[in-house]
C-alpha cells in the first residue's frame, strides 16, 4: 500500500523555487528519510504535506486522497501529525495536557458540553486522559506528566512533542530533525523510539541531519538538493550514488 | 481539589452580605462588582485562554441591555424571555461577526473590535425611536424569580453574586475541557495546534459566541437591575476598562480576571476622595501597572506566594 | 448638487489632512518601535489646548504656535522616556494599555489645569470666504491643506535624505542590527516620539479654529488616525497620509448624503470592510501567502 504519493510537486516563494518537479512515492508502515544540505527544501515539504503551505503546481496524495486545498487541520483528521523542527510546543500548559490536545481528534464534547461539565464529559475527560498517559508511557514521560512544560529540558520536549504527535493515533507521522540538538545517547534513544513508532504501524517520514541516525533506522531515502530530487532509494543505494556523495555527503568527508 | 478557589470565593461571596447587610461597599458596589466580574471573566475566556484581543466587549454588554430593555418596555415580554431572546440574538450576530473578524490578528483586530464597539455605541445613541437616545430609556420593568421580585439591592446582591459564581464555574470548567485546551493551543502555537487536527478557527468562534453571549446577559441583569439603560454604560471606555480588569489581574486567569474586575470596580470609588485628581491618579495607576507588572496583579502575587511556600516545604523536608 | 459635491470635498479634505497628520504620528511611532500610541490624540489636544492657553496669556500668537508644538514634543518624550522605555518587550495588548493608560492620565492633566470649557483659537489669517466656483472656502481651510503638506514633505524628506531619519529606519527595520552599526537606539525612538508628538500638535493647533478644542477633544481624532494608519497599512507613512485624506473625504460625504449622525460610524465601517476584505490595507503589501 502506497502511503504518500507527490507527482511533479512545485513550491515557489516570490519566484524564487524551493521545490520543483518533486516525485515520490512513500509505502506503508516504513522510515521514510528525506535528506540533503541546508536549504534543500526539507522542512518545506513538510509544511506542504502538512497543508501549512499551498503548492504553487502539482499533487499530492495521502492515502488515496488528494490533499490540494485542504486546510491543515482537515489533512490531520486523515491522520497526519507532525513534530517541528523549531519545537513548537503548548509553553502555556502543562506536560498532560499539551498530550491531551493531540487527542482532540480522538474526543468529541463542544464547547458548551465541556463548560457545563456534563457527565459525558467527565468520562470523555477520563478516556482522555488515559489515552495521553498511554502516549506519555510510550515515550517514557509518565512521570513528568504533571510538570509545566517550559520547565522541560530540550531532550525533553523534543520527545514530548513526539508523544503529543502521537496521542492522535496517527497514521503517518512527519518528524521535523527529532535528532537537532541531541547528544549521542539521547540520539540513539531517539532512533530506538522512532523504530518502535514504526513497529506500531505508524508510517514515519523523517527529516533528518545525523546521517548515522538516517542510515541506521530508514528502509528508503530520498536526497534533496536545491528543491529537486537527487536520489532516491535503499540508505545503501543512496550511499553508493556518486552524485549524492559529490552534492552532499562529499562535503562532510 | 480542581475548584478550591471557586469554593472559598463562593464562601466568601456568600458570607460578605450575612456580616454587613446594610454596608454601601457590599449591596451597591457588590452588585457593580458582580456585573463586571461576569465581563471580565466573559472577555477573559476571549483573550486570556484564546488570545485575542477585544476592544469592543461593551457592545455585547450594551446589545443584551437594550435588547431587554427594548423588549420589555416597547413590546411588553416578560423580562426572562426578552433575557433569552437578546441572548440568541448576540450569539446568532456573533457567529456571523466571528469568522471575518477572528482572521485578523495583533493591532488590526484590536481595530477592527474597537470599529465594532464604537459603530454600536453610535447605533445606541442615533437610533432614538427605539433606543431613546442618548437620554436611554427608563421604566424597564422589575425582575422576578420564583414569584419574587428583585426590587432591593440585598435581594440584587444575591441574584448577581450567583450570576457571577456560575459565570466563573462556567470559564473554570473551559480551561479544563477539550475546547479550552484546543482555545490554549491556538494561543500557544497557532501551526501545531492546526497539525493536531484543530479547527482552529471554529474554535475561535465558539469562544467568541460563548463570550459574547456570557456579556449579553450579564447586560440584561444590568438593565433590569438600574431599570435604566443609556449609551454612556457601553463606550468605547468601558470596553478598554474591561480589558484593563483582564490584563490587570492576569491573562489566561479566571480568578485574575475576577481579581482585575474587584480591583477596577472599587478604584473609582476610593479615587473619589482625590476629587479633580481622580482622572490623573487612575491613568497613573494604570501606566505603572502595567509597565511594572505586565504578568498582572494576580498572577505575580500568586507565583510569589506559590515560590514562598514552596521554598519553605521544601526546607522542612 | 454639484456645488454640494465641492463644498463636501472642501471639508473633507480639510479634516482629512488632520488625520493624515494624526495618522503619519501613528505610522511613525509604530515603525520606530512598534508600539500602537493611543495617546496620540492627546498630543494633538495638548497642541491646541497650551497654545489657546499662551494666546489667553498674551503670548503672540505665531510664538504660542511654537511654544505650543514645543511643550507637545516634550510631552512625547516624557511619553517614551517613562512609558514606553521601562516596558521594554512588552506584549501588543500591554502596550495598548499602557497608551491608554496614559492618555488618560494626559486628559486628567488636562482637566485639571483647564477645566471641561471648550475654547477656540483665532483663525490663522482673518475668517473670509474665498469663492471658488460654487463652492466657499475659508482662509484656515487652505492654512489646514497647506501646513499639513508642508508637514508631510519635511516628514518625507526627513526620512528620505538626513542621516537621523535613515537611522531611524534602520531601527524599524532591526533593532540589534541598527544597535550593532552603533546607531543610539533609544534616542533615535525619543525623537520619533518627539516628532510624532510634533504632527499631533501642528494638527490640533491648525484645526481648532475651526473645530475648536477641550481637554477630550483627542479621543476621537486619535481613533481616526489610527483608521487612517490602518487604511494605508500599519507602518506605511504614505499610505497613512493616503488613508487619512480618504477617510476625511468619505466621512463627509456619508455624512453630507446620509446623515450627520452618523459620520463617525461611517468611518469605523470603512475601516471594518477594509479590514474584512483587504486585511492589510488597501496601500499595504499583501502578507506572505501562507494558508
Amino acid at each position: 500500500m502506497v502511503c504518500v504519493e507527490v507527482e511533479h510537486l512545485d513550491k515557489s516563494f516570490g519566484g524564487v523555487a524551493a521545490i520543483s518537479d518533486l516525485t515520490f512515492k512513500v509505502q506503508e508502515g516504513i522510515i521514510f528519510s528525506v535528506i540533503g544540505p541546508n536549504g534543500a527544501g526539507k522542512t518545506t515539504l513538510f509544511n506542504l504535506l502538512t497543508g501549512l503551505y499551498r503548492p504553487s503546481g502539482g499533487a499530492i496524495r495521502i492515502k488515496g486522497k488528494d490533499i490540494r486545498g485542504l486546510k491543515p487541520h482537515e489533512i490531520a483528521s486523515l491522520g497526519v501529525t507532525r513534530t517541528f523542527q523549531n519545537l513548537q510546543v503548548f509553553m502555556n500548559m502543562t506536560v498532560l495536557e499539551n498530550v491531551m490536545v493531540g487527542c482532540h481528534m480522538r474526543s468529541r464534547s463542544g464547547l458548551i458540553a465541556g463548560a457545563l461539565r456534563l457527565p459525558s464529559v467527565l468520562r470523555e475527560e477520563r478516556r482522555v486522559r488515559e489515552m495521553a498517559m498511554e502516549a506519555l508511557e510510550f515515550c517514557d514521560m509518565a512521570d513528568l506528566a504533571g510538570r509545566d512544560a517550559d520547565s522541560l529540558a530540550y531532550g525533553l520536549l523534543k520527545k514530548l512533542e513526539i508523544a503529543r504527535a502521537l496521542a492522535a493515533a496517527p497514521g503517518l507521522l512527519l518528524m521535523d530533525e527529532p535528532a537537532a540538538g541531541l547528544n549521542d545517547t539521547e540520539t540513539l534513544m531517539m532512533g530506538r523510539l522512532i523504530e518502535r513508532i514504526c513497529k506500531r504501524g505508524t508510517t514515519v517520514l523523517l527529516v533528518e541531519h545525523n546521517m548515522g541516525l538516517v542510515m541506521g533506522i530508514s528502509h528508503g531515502v530520498l536526497v534533496l538538493n536545491y528543491g529537486r530530487l537527487l536520489a532516491q532509494g535503499s540508505p545503501e543505494e543512496v550511499q553508493r550514488n556518486p552524485e549524492v556523495i559529490a552534492a552532499y555527503l562529499g562535503d562532510e568527508g | 481539589m480542581r475548584l478550591a478557589g471557586f469554593y472559598l470565593f463562593a464562601l466568601f461571596t456568600g458570607i460578605l452580605p450575612v456580616l454587613f447587610p446594610d454596608s454601601y461597599y457590599v449591596t451597591v458596589v457588590g452588585v457593580t462588582i458582580c456585573t463586571n466580574v461576569i465581563l471580565a471573566v466573559s472577555l477573559n475566556l476571549l483573550m486570556g485562554y484564546a488570545g485575542q484581543i477585544s476592544l469592543g466587549h461593551a457592545a455585547f454588554f450594551g446589545l443584551g441591555a437594550y435588547a431587554s430593555a427594548i423588549l420589555t418596555t416597547r413590546y411588553g415580554l416578560d423580562p426572562w424571555v426578552a433575557m433569552f431572546i437578546g441572548a440568541v440574538l448576540v450569539g446568532i450576530f456573533s457567529l456571523v461577526l466571528s469568522r471575518p473578524i477572528l482572521r485578523l490578528k495583533g493591532h488590526y483586530l484590536a481595530m477592527a473590535t474597537l470599529g465594532f464597539g464604537i459603530i454600536i455605541h453610535i447605533f445606541f445613541v442615533q437610533m432614538d425611536n427605539l433606543t431613546g437616545g442618548p437620554d436611554g430609556m427608563s421604566g424597564i420593568p422589575v425582575l422576578s424569580l420564583f414569584g419574587i421580585p428583585i426590587d432591593s439591592d440585598l435581594k440584587w446582591y444575591v441574584v448577581m453574586a450567583s450570576a457571577m459564581l456560575f459565570s466563573i464555574w462556567l470559564s473554570l470548567n473551559v480551561a479544563d475541557s477539550r475546547e479550552g485546551r484546543a482555545l490554549a493551543a491556538v494561543h500557544g502555537s497557532e501551526a501545531a495546534a492546526q497539525t493536531m487536527g484543530i479547527d482552529t478557527a471554529r474554535v475561535k468562534s465558539h469562544v467568541f459566541v460563548l463570550s459574547a453571549v456570557m456579556a449579553a446577559i450579564a447586560g440584561s441583569l444590568f438593565a433590569h437591575q438600574q431599570s435604566f439603560v443609556s449609551p454612556e454604560s457601553f463606550s468605547f471606555f468601558f470596553s478598554i476598562e474591561l480589558v484593563t480588569m483582564v490584563v490587570l489581574g492576569g491573562l489566561a486567569s479566571t480568578f485574575g480576571a475576577v481579581f482585575g474586575a474587584i480591583i477596577l470596580s472599587i478604584l473609582p470609588e476610593i479615587l473619589l476622595v482625590f476629587e479633580d485628581f481622580e482622572v490623573v491618579i487612575y491613568g497613573a495607576i494604570l501606566m505603572a501597572m502595567m509597565i511594572f507588572l505586565p504578568q498582572g496583579l494576580f498572577v505575580t502575587l500568586s507565583r510569589r506566594l506559590h515560590c514562598m511556600f514552596a521554598s519553605r516545604f521544601q526546607r522542612t523536608k | 448638487m454639484l456645488d454640494q459635491l465641492l463644498q463636501f470635498l472642501i471639508s473633507g479634505i480639510t479634516v482629512g489632512s488632520i488625520y493624515a497628520l494624526v495618522g503619519l504620528g501613528f505610522a511613525i511611532i509604530y515603525n520606530a518601535s512598534d508600539v500602537v500610541n493611543f495617546a496620540q490624540g492627546e498630543f494633538v489636544m495638548i497642541g491646541a489646548m497650551s497654545t489657546v492657553f499662551l494666546v489667553g496669556k498674551e503670548v503672540p500668537y505665531p510664538l504660542a504656535i511654537l511654544c505650543g508644538v514645543m511643550i507637545t514634543i516634550l510631552i512625547g518624550f516624557a511619553l517614551e522616556k517613562f512609558a514606553i522605555e521601562p516596558a521594554k518587550d512588552a506584549s501588543v495588548v500591554t502596550t495598548i494599555i499602557i497608551t491608554i493608560g496614559a492618555s488618560i492620565f494626559l486628559r486628567g492633566a488636562a482637566l485639571l489645569i483647564w477645566g471641561k470649557d471648550i475654547y477656540g483659537l483665532p483663525p490663522f489669517s482673518g475668517d473670509r470666504p474665498i469663492s471658488i466656483g460654487p463652492a466657499t472656502i475659508l482662509p484656515q481651510n487652505l492654512w489646514v491643506i497647506g501646513g499639513t503638506l508642508l508637514s508631510v514633505i519635511a516628514v518625507k524628506f526627513f526620512f528620505d535624505h538626513t542621516l537621523t531619519g535613515k537611522a531611524i529606519l534602520a531601527c524599524s527595520f532591526n533593532k540589534k542590527a541598527a544597535y550593532l552599526v552603533g546607531i543610539n537606539v533609544r534616542k533615535m525612538l525619543l525623537i520619533a516620539y518627539g516628532l510624532s508628538a510634533a504632527l499631533g500638535a501642528v494638527a490640533g493647533i491648525l484645526i481648532a479654529p475651526i473645530t475648536y478644542t477641550s481637554y477630550d477633544a483627542g479621543v476621537m481624532l486619535g481613533l481616526k488616525g489610527f483608521c487612517a494608519a490602518i487604511l494605508g497599512g500599519m507602518g506605511s507613512s504614505m499610505g497613512a497620509v493616503a488613508g487619512g485624506l480618504l477617510l476625511g473625504v468619505l466621512e463627509t460625504l456619508g455624512a453630507g448624503f446620509i446623515s450627520s449622525g452618523y459620520k463617525d460610524a461611517i468611518a469605523f465601517v470603512i475601516i471594518l470592510l477594509v479590514l474584512f476584505f483587504r486585511p492589510s490595507g488597501i496601500l499595504g503589501t499583501q502578507e506572505a501567502d501562507r494558508v
